[in-house]
C-alpha cells in the first residue's frame, strides 16, 4: 500500500483565491492509502446508519451509475491488482477486494444483481467520496452522490442543485464571476483528460465526517482549542479533488479524497509551517468565517508563531 | 424562472434587449417601484412590443383558470417572447406553477421580488420544512435545534438551509453586544 503522501495545498505565501485546478497525472480517479480499511469501514458504517444522508441518485443517472463502477472497478484491478481483481464471466462480473477478503458476483447492468445502486455500491470499495454531474446545453446538475466525508455541506439539500447554485455560500465565487468561469473550465473538460485540485480548511478534532447534519457534534470542538493541545486537537484538512468526463453518459465523476494531519506533524516540516502561518495570516475575514475558524484561529496562530521561533 | 431579488440594471437590459416581445406582469407591489418603468422603457428603447398585465395578489386563484384571457394571451405568445414578473414574493411563487404548466423555460422569464422573500427553513440536522420565518434564527418545529437562516436556497426544497446554532456561538454573539 502507497503512503499517505499527505497533499499540502499551498503554492505561494499567502492566500490566493483562484481556479487552482491542473492536469491529473497520473490520470488515477481514486488513490488507496494506509487508512483504506480505517477510511472505508468508517464509510459503511455512516451508509448503514444514514443512507439518505449519504446516498442520493436521480433514477435517470442509473447509466451513468454503471458507467462509473466500471471505470473505477477497471481501474482499482488495474493500479492496484495486488489486492483488487476483475474478472468476467459472459455476463456475470467478478470483484475481488483482497483487502477486505470479499468477492462480489452480479451482472453488469442488473441493479437487483447488486443489491444496491451502482454508485453506492463502488463507492463502498473507494476512500473516496463519489458525486456525479450531469452536463446540460449551459450548465453542471448534481444528480447522483455518495458523500459521506462532507466539508460541512449537506448531499440531501444540494441535490439536484445547479454547480452554481451549491457553491453560491462561497463568499465571493458565485457574485464575483469566478463560480462561472469554473462551471465553463469544467463543461470543456475531455475524455481522457482529467483535472484536479486542492481544498482546504481546519479540522477542530479528527474526524471525516464533518456533515452539517451533525455539527452539534463537532462544532463545539472549535470552542475547546487551547493552547495545551492545539498541536493534536487542531488538523489540516485537504480534500484532494478529481474530475473527469464519462465518455458514454458525458457525465462529470468528481471524486474527493480527504486527508487529515494533526499541526504536531505538519510542524516537522519547517516549509510547510512557515506557508501554512502565512496563509492563515492572509485569510481575508469572510473566507475564515465560511472556513469556520474565528473561534481558534488566533490560538493556532500563536503556536505556529512559537514553533517558528523554536527553530530559529 | 430566474429570480431575483436585488436585479442590476445590466443584467435587466440584458434580458430585456433579447427579446423578440415581452409581456410585463406585475401585481400592486411591483406597480408602486420604479423597475416595472424601467423595464417598459428599455423595451421601448429597443423597439420590442410588449404587453403589460396588473394581477391582484389576493386573487391569485384567478390566473389558473384556463378560461383567464391573460393564460390565453401567455399561450398565444410567438418564439423568442419573455416575460418580466415585477411582484411580491408571493406572487411569483404563484405563477411558478403555472409557467411550467404552459411550458414557459426558466430561461424566458424574469422575476424580480419587491418586498420580503421569506422561505421555508430546512433543518440541516432532521431535514424538517420549517414554515417561513423572517427573523435570523428560528428553533426547528421538529428537532427543537436553534437554526440560523441562511439564504442558501433549495429550488427542490422550496427552501433555504437552516444550520444549526451551538450554544457557544450564541454566547459569541451575546458577548459581542
Amino acid at each position: 500500500m502507497t503512503p499517505s503522501g499527505f497533499p499540502f495545498p499551498f503554492t505561494a505565501d499567502e492566500y490566493q483565491y483562484s481556479n487552482n485546478l491542473r492536469p491529473l497525472c497520473p490520470p488515477v480517479a481514486v488513490s488507496v492509502t494506509q487508512e483504506y480499511t480505517e477510511d472505508v469501514l468508517y464509510k459503511r458504517n455512516l451508509l448503514e446508519q444514514h443512507p439518505l444522508r449519504c446516498f442520493q441518485a436521480e433514477p435517470h443517472t442509473t447509466d451513468a451509475q454503471w458507467e462509473v463502477l466500471d471505470h473505477l472497478l477497471h481501474e482499482l484491478s488495474e493500479v492496484y491488482p495486488h489486492w483488487f481483481r476483475l474478472s468476467k464471466r459472459d455476463n456475470e462480473w467478478i470483484f475481488d477486494n483482497g483487502l477486505f477478503g470479499e468477492t462480489i458476483t452480479f451482472r453488469c447492468g442488473d441493479v437487483s444483481s447488486l443489491g444496491m445502486a451502482p454508485l453506492d455500491f463502488v463507492g463502498r470499495h473507494v476512500q473516496e467520496d463519489l458525486i456525479l454531474l450531469t452536463q446540460y446545453d449551459d450548465k453542471l446538475v448534481l444528480e447522483a452522490g455518495q458523500l459521506c466525508f462532507p466539508g460541512n455541506w449537506s448531499l440531501r439539500f444540494d441535490a439536484g442543485m445547479p454547480f452554481l447554485d451549491i457553491h453560491f455560500p462561497v463568499p465571493g465565487l458565485v457574485s464575483g464571476g469566478l463560480g462561472k468561469k469554473i462551471e465553463r473550465f469544467l463543461m470543456h473538460i475531455e475524455t481522457g483528460k482529467p483535472w484536479t485540485r486542492l481544498n482546504w480548511t481546519l479540522n477542530a478534532g479528527k474526524r471525516l465526517d464533518t456533515s452539517p447534519e451533525t455539527f452539534d457534534e463537532w462544532g463545539p470542538l472549535r470552542y475547546r482549542v487551547t493552547a495545551e493541545n492545539v498541536a493534536d486537537a487542531v488538523h489540516l484538512r485537504v480534500e484532494q479533488q478529481k474530475l473527469l468526463r464519462m465518455p458514454r453518459s458525458n457525465t462529470l465523476l468528481f471524486t474527493i479524497h480527504t486527508y487529515l494531519l494533526p499541526l504536531s506533524e505538519l510542524v516537522q516540516n519547517r516549509a510547510w509551517l512557515y506557508r501554512l502561518y502565512r496563509v492563515l495570516n492572509s485569510l481575508p475575514p469572510e473566507l475564515m468565517d465560511y472556513k469556520g475558524l474565528q473561534a481558534y484561529a488566533a490560538v493556532v496562530l500563536e503556536y505556529l508563531a512559537k514553533e517558528i521561533e523554536v527553530g530559529r | 424562472m430566474m429570480t431575483f431579488h436585488n436585479v442590476d440594471e445590466g443584467q435587466l437590459k440584458n434580458f430585456v434587449v433579447h427579446a423578440s416581445g415581452l409581456v410585463v406582469i406585475m401585481d400592486e407591489q411591483g406597480q408602486l417601484g420604479p423597475l416595472y418603468k424601467m423595464v417598459l422603457e428599455m423595451a421601448a428603447g429597443a423597439e420590442i412590443p410588449v404587453s403589460t398585465f396588473v394581477i391582484r395578489s389576493d386573487a391569485l386563484d384567478e390566473v389558473f383558470f384556463d378560461d383567464n384571457p391573460f393564460v390565453g394571451i401567455l399561450q398565444s405568445q410567438p418564439m423568442g417572447t419573455r416575460i418580466a414578473v415585477v411582484a411580491g414574493w408571493n406572487t411569483i411563487q404563484c405563477l411558478d406553477p403555472l409557467f411550467e404548466h404552459l411550458g414557459v423555460t426558466e430561461e424566458e422569464v424574469m422575476a424580480i421580488v419587491i418586498g420580503e422573500v421569506l422561505h421555508p427553513v430546512f433543518c440541516a440536522a432532521c431535514y424538517h420544512l420549517n414554515q417561513a420565518h423572517s427573523g435570523p434564527d428560528i428553533t426547528c418545529a421538529a428537532c427543537g435545534r436553534r437554526l440560523e437562516v441562511s439564504n442558501h436556497y433549495s429550488k427542490r426544497h422550496h427552501a433555504v438551509m437552516g444550520h444549526i446554532v451551538l450554544q457557544e456561538q450564541r454566547k459569541d454573539k451575546t458577548d459581542s453586544l
